[in-house]
């Protein structure tokens, strides 16, 4: 499910700031159609822990049969904001960044990411 | 006939330095990297009966463009990485130009991934939501993570295994890498050992099975001190430590640098405590022996011993105890010294540690103090036992390493020539 959602809504934010921790990038640097193994470079496993991420971020649980749909970044706000009218509420996240207007598309591109929870002492 | 084996390359992350260099370099001047733990977050240290630990500073992940695979992993799997990122890079080689398939990753653990594993357990158990374990936590606290990741990182295919023996468990590591390369398995094995689990719940372990010292809180320094009178347990440390072991005809062909040449491993149980060792030493008698045997020397030509040496009351005393019942009056005349004095217990990472020391003081001739002997313990003190540095040729030398479990390892080092 390719998407081309505007960034303008409140969750779209929610989930670069997300994303953009996860993936230790600027949330300016993220694109809606940038798809999360393709472009991002993420491995299933990785896959899984940004699904963990939103999921703690948004206080929601991803069943294993709602994977499928997240193929982009967009498909990612798109069903967030589907849950949220479905759950006919607002969600909300602490510290949630704007994502600011984009540079180069080119320079968003990576294929070593690395997910925000590191092992701390 | 068996082939030889060497070692070729080390690379070290430890309370007193990060890097060989620098490590040596502290231990010869007698520097102690036992420090008092300030906190463990909003945990109040002083319900703690020990404050104290060999804990590793400024030690800094790599740019993720150079290591992708550092923040993946858990606090002792990163020093394993650093140590054998170093260790490669000292050993000259050059991976991608072996086979694959005959390098062998061999890696002590003993407590694994227990910062992620705590972290993790307080998320699900104050949440109440099993969705809240975070995804890597599984990969992570799994023992052979370590192991798993060095393969990955530098492209290792051959004999991949943990050895978990507690504070024996890189003696092992060491040892078993050293028979892969005898039985033909391996021409290179990346040996290592790591540990860190500074942690609010493995510290409270240990402090309440009594292990630690407690008397010297305000005096961090002090606090380890086999062998001498004044000791009252052992001190927590972290880091780890790697070795290149090579066959020697592998490391011929390329001229490689030899530090020292590995002659002798045995592995035994005492089969008596999970936590004390026989107090006669018969048992740590009985594999040094082995270990004596399988290296092809006699206990007149050992002239160095890199001790277990923990600074427990029972545990240096029966080490010593062992020794004797081997080594007889050699015993009095040979150089014998602890690590654990300088940077605390670093439990997996002891005898990768220990082995490197018994390295570089092989091919040096300099061995480094035992600091805080100053009162010496009339039970257990030896005249090669010295809180000063000493220099004199040594070419035959013992690494030691009993662990919980009942588990006892010995090495056998020679100076190369």
């Amino acid at each position: 499910m390719k998407s081309s959602l505007p960034k303008s809504l409140g969750i779209s934010q929610q989930v670069y700031h997300t994303l953009g921790k996860y993936l230790r990038l600027e949330p300016s640097s993220l694109h809606p159609e940038d798809s999360l193994r393709d472009d991002l470079g993420l491995d299933s496993l990785q896959t899984i822990e940004l699904v963990y991420e939103v999921e703690t971020a948004f206080d929601l649980q991803i069943p294993d049969e709602d994977f499928g749909r997240l193929t982009t970044i967009g498909d990612v706000v798109l069903y967030l904001n589907e849950r949220t009218q479905l759950a006919g509420k607002s969600l909300s996240v602490p510290q949630a960044t704007p994502p600011a207007k984009h540079a180069s598309h080119s320079a968003t591109k990576t294929k070593s990411p690395i997910h925000s929870k590191k092992p701390q002492t | 006939m068996a082939s030889r084996v060497v070692i070729t390359g080390l690379g070290i992350v430890s309370p007193i330095g990060i890097g060989v260099s620098s490590f040596w370099k502290a231990a010869l001047k007698g520097q102690t990297g036992v420090t008092a733990i300030s906190s463990f977050g909003d945990f109040p240290m002083e319900s703690y009966r020990s404050r104290v630990a060999g804990q590793v500073s400024h030690f800094q992940l790599p740019d993720p463009s150079e290591d992708k695979f550092s923040s993946r992993v858990d606090r002792y799997a990163q020093f394993a990485l650093a140590a054998t990122r170093e260790a490669i890079q000292d050993s000259g080689l050059c991976l991608a130009k072996e086979r694959a398939e005959r390098i062998g990753v061999m890696a002590g653990v003993g407590m694994g991934g227990m910062m992620m594993g705590e972290r993790e357990l307080t998320t699900l158990y104050q949440s109440q939501k099993p969705h809240r374990v975070h995804p890597n936590f599984i990969p992570t606290i799994t023992l052979n993570s370590a192991s798993g990741i060095l393969a990955l990182a530098f492209g290792a295919k051959g004999p991949n295994l943990t050895i978990s023996t507690a504070c024996s468990s890189s003696i092992h590591s060491i040892g078993q890498a050293m028979q892969a390369i005898r039985l033909g398995q391996a021409d290179i094995v990346i040996a290592s050992g790591a540990d860190a689990s500074i942690t609010p719940l493995v510290f409270a372990g240990f402090c309440s099975l009594r292990a630690l010292s407690t008397k010297y809180n305000d005096h961090p320094a002090k606090a380890s001190r086999p062998f001498d009178r004044g000791r009252d347990g052992f001190v927590m440390g972290e880091g780890a430590g790697t070795l290149i072991v090579e066959s020697l005809r592998h490391a011929t062909r390329r001229k490689a640098r030899i530090y020292a040449e590995l002659i002798g491993y045995a592995a035994a149980s005492e089969a008596y405590h999970m936590v004390i060792p026989r107090e006669d030493g018969s048992d740590i008698a009985r594999t040094v022996s082995l270990a004596l045997k399988d290296a092809g020397v006699s206990p007149a030509q050992v002239d160095y011993v890199n001790a277990h040496a923990t600074s427990t009351m029972v545990g240096d005393d029966v080490e010593v105890k062992g020794l004797r019942a081997v080594l007889g009056k050699r015993l009095n005349t040979i150089v014998v010294n602890a690590t654990k004095s300088l940077i605390g217990h670093t439990l997996g990472a002891a005898g990768a540690i220990g082995t490197i020391v018994s390295a570089l003081s092989l091919q040096t001739g300099i061995l480094h103090p035992t600091v805080n002997y100053d009162d010496p313990d009339p039970h257990c003190a030896l005249p090669g036992i010295s809180n000063k540095v000493q220099k004199k040729s040594v070419r035959v030398g013992l690494v030691n390493a009993f662990g919980f479990g009942s588990n006892n390892a010995v090495l056998v080092l020679k100076k190369f020539s």
